[in-house]
């Protein structure tokens, strides 16, 4: 059986990456972030992907076999995800009509319009709901982990919405790393050296030191002995 | 046969040829709007309840309807509607008497004004007593409640500034005010929430130059606001749900209502710059016997208020000149745009990388 399945946005990529780099025998699936939200792509009923779109599909099929399996998600192999955490798309949302939130630490205080803190956290609530679902399902049959992914800069909206998004996914009963709790620097960023050149995402370094505070830390039910680097 | 004033009057002047031989399905030239506008103008619409049928019907037709307090567009509608997004042109929720009207276009004049709005504390969550049930269940301090009041009076502001035509349904002429302080509110204290106190909170059935003084009031500042703005006045056919005058409730129905159409049709009648649209008389009145009616002979079908609109659409009389567009806007939703496009192909290539192997 495959030691990890990662799965999710463009951030799981450092993660395999990182995998790789111990040593791990593992499959993963990515798609970006944009195709998860506009429905491109969706956790399946039964363990796997569902996409309309040809490639997306090819690709499934590729993570499919890589995995051993029709519902590689319901094997029981582990599970990281880089899902749920989509703060980008919540911005530029809220920007379209220069939305803000009182939810943020400063309320939202340079916008004219505002919405309230009960307000936000439902539309985060609703646009998360199926998601969330889909994953609390994935956690009944496999260890599930969600990574929250790496914060380069920061500001209040980033914030508030990644705390809350946080939340839900403790409220869903699901696991949740948060790798800027322990790599970040006391401005709260991950250095520059676990940087990708795009400035966005993690790096196989950060892929790779993530992992490995994950394994160390026992979240996931993966032994050093799996490690064959 | 001596010459009279009814002697060259059209078909529609004569109740038989107007009413009884057309039918209610039929009526002609019901209404006709003063004003020529331009191909794109725009509305702001408010009101008692009834008014949510004019702002849906506005965007079904396509027409501008000024959204100046929008929820983000991912919103389901079920959500957006269940904190007061999309019904009105800024959330001030249902607004009943002129009162009230008077006093959200004083806000909208002084938004620092809000901070005087009386808010009611229940249980830890906080609501403002103009709109109490704006949110489902409160605000979470009294600072965020009063915070997004005054939000609200802004985009109250921007709504009137955008609007070519200000659409207001007059609904009711009782109301609740705070006898110290003179503020209106949206219901009777302690029927949603709050807790009502004779000592403080007091009825008012409003009278005729009580309705026209508070009418000429907010015309007047909404003139101010925006010097060009039309205001179309309705006057909602939707009964009374209870009266808290001595009269039995068909009795108070019918006050209010006659006295709302007397205030609009006589402002109407004294500003080329105020119009009156016959909502109530499409619904209400006797040649209907009640059939746009739903069974509590309250709620209006939906079958009247699709006659409603359609009457309005047709009276409305659009020009083929449109207003200049300020493409500010469409510059900046472009640059998103293209922004957004930008990060979301960074994204997707960096994991597509070889499907986020290593």
């Amino acid at each position: 059986m495959t030691d990890l399945l990662i799965i999710g946005d463009s951030h799981a990529r450092a993660i395999a990456n990182g995998a790789a780099a111990l040593g791990l025998d593992v499959a993963s699936y990515a798609n970006s972030a944009g195709a998860w939200r506009d429905g491109a792509v969706k956790l399946s009923k039964v363990g796997s992907f569902a996409s309309p779109r040809p490639r997306a599909r090819m690709n499934i099929k590729s993570f499919e076999d890589a995995a051993g399996g029709k519902a590689p998600l319901f094997s029981g192999a582990p599970v990281i995800a880089s899902l749920v955490f989509d703060v980008p798309q919540f911005v530029s949302d809220f920007r379209w009509h220069k939305l803000g939130s009182y939810l943020t630490e400063d309320h939202g205080a340079k916008h004219e319009r505002l919405m309230s803190s009960r307000f936000t956290r439902a539309y985060l609530r609703e646009q998360r709901r199926e998601m969330l679902e889909g994953l609390k399902v994935i956690a009944t049959k496999a260890p599930l982990l969600i990574v929250v992914p790496p914060v380069f800069r920061t500001w209040p909206l980033q914030r508030a919405l990644k705390a809350e998004l946080s939340q839900l996914v403790k409220d869903a009963g699901l696991a949740l790393y948060d790798p800027n709790e322990h790599f970040a620097d006391d401005k709260g960023l991950i250095p520059d050296s676990y940087k990708h050149e795009d400035g966005q995402h993690g790096n196989p370094a950060f892929g790779e030191a993530v992992l490995s505070d994950i394994l160390k830390k026992g979240l996931l039910p993966i032994s050093e002995q799996r490690r064959r680097a | 046969m001596s010459e009279t004033p009814y002697k060259h009057q059209p078909r529609h002047a004569f109740w038989r040829t107007g009413v009884a031989d057309a039918g209610v399905w039929s009526y002609e030239n019901l209404w006709r709007s003063k004003w020529k506008l331009p191909a794109n103008a725009a509305f702001a619409t408010y009101g008692s309840c009834f008014a949510q049928h004019i702002s849906r019907a506005l965007q079904a037709n396509g027409k501008p309807w000024v959204n100046a307090e929008p929820c983000p567009d991912r919103a389901s509608p079920a959500l957006a509607a269940e904190f007061g997004y999309g019904v009105y042109s800024s959330r001030t929720a249902n607004i009943y008497t002129a009162k009230m009207l008077a006093y959200w276009v004083a806000l909208a004049q002084n938004p620092d004004d809000t901070a005087q709005v009386e808010l009611w504390e229940n249980a830890g969550t906080f609501r403002d007593s103009l709109r109490p049930t704006i949110e489902p269940e409160g605000f979470d301090t009294a600072e965020e409640c009063a915070a997004m009041l005054a939000n609200t009076a802004r985009a109250f502001r921007r709504s009137v500034e955008q609007a070519q035509v200000f659409v207001f349904t007059m609904g009711l002429t009782e109301g609740f005010e705070n006898i110290l302080t003179g503020q209106p509110y949206a219901m009777c204290p302690g029927t949603l929430a709050g807790s009502y106190d004779a000592k403080v909170h007091a009825f008012h059935n409003y009278s005729y130059p009580e309705v026209r003084a508070a009418m000429e009031a907010a015309l007047e500042g909404l003139k101010a606001i925006n010097p060009q703005i039309k205001v179309l006045l309705t006057v909602s056919p939707v009964p009374l749900t209870a009266t808290a005058s001595p009269d039995h409730v068909l009795l108070a129905t019918t006050y209010s209502k006659s006295t709302l159409r007397a205030v609009a049709g006589d402002l109407a009648a004294a500003s080329p710059s105020v119009d009156y649209f016959p909502s109530y008389e499409i619904i209400a009145t006797p040649p209907t016997r009640g059939i746009f009616f739903e069974p509590n002979m309250r709620s209006v079908a939906p079958q009247g208020v699709k006659l409603v609109m359609s009457h309005f659409f047709k009276g409305m009389r659009f020009g083929k000149a449109a207003l200049k567009a300020d493409d500010t806007e469409t510059k900046r939703r472009a640059a998103l745009t293209a922004a957004a496009a930008e990060a979301e192909l960074a994204c997707e290539e960096v994991a597509l990388e070889k499907e986020a192997r290593p």
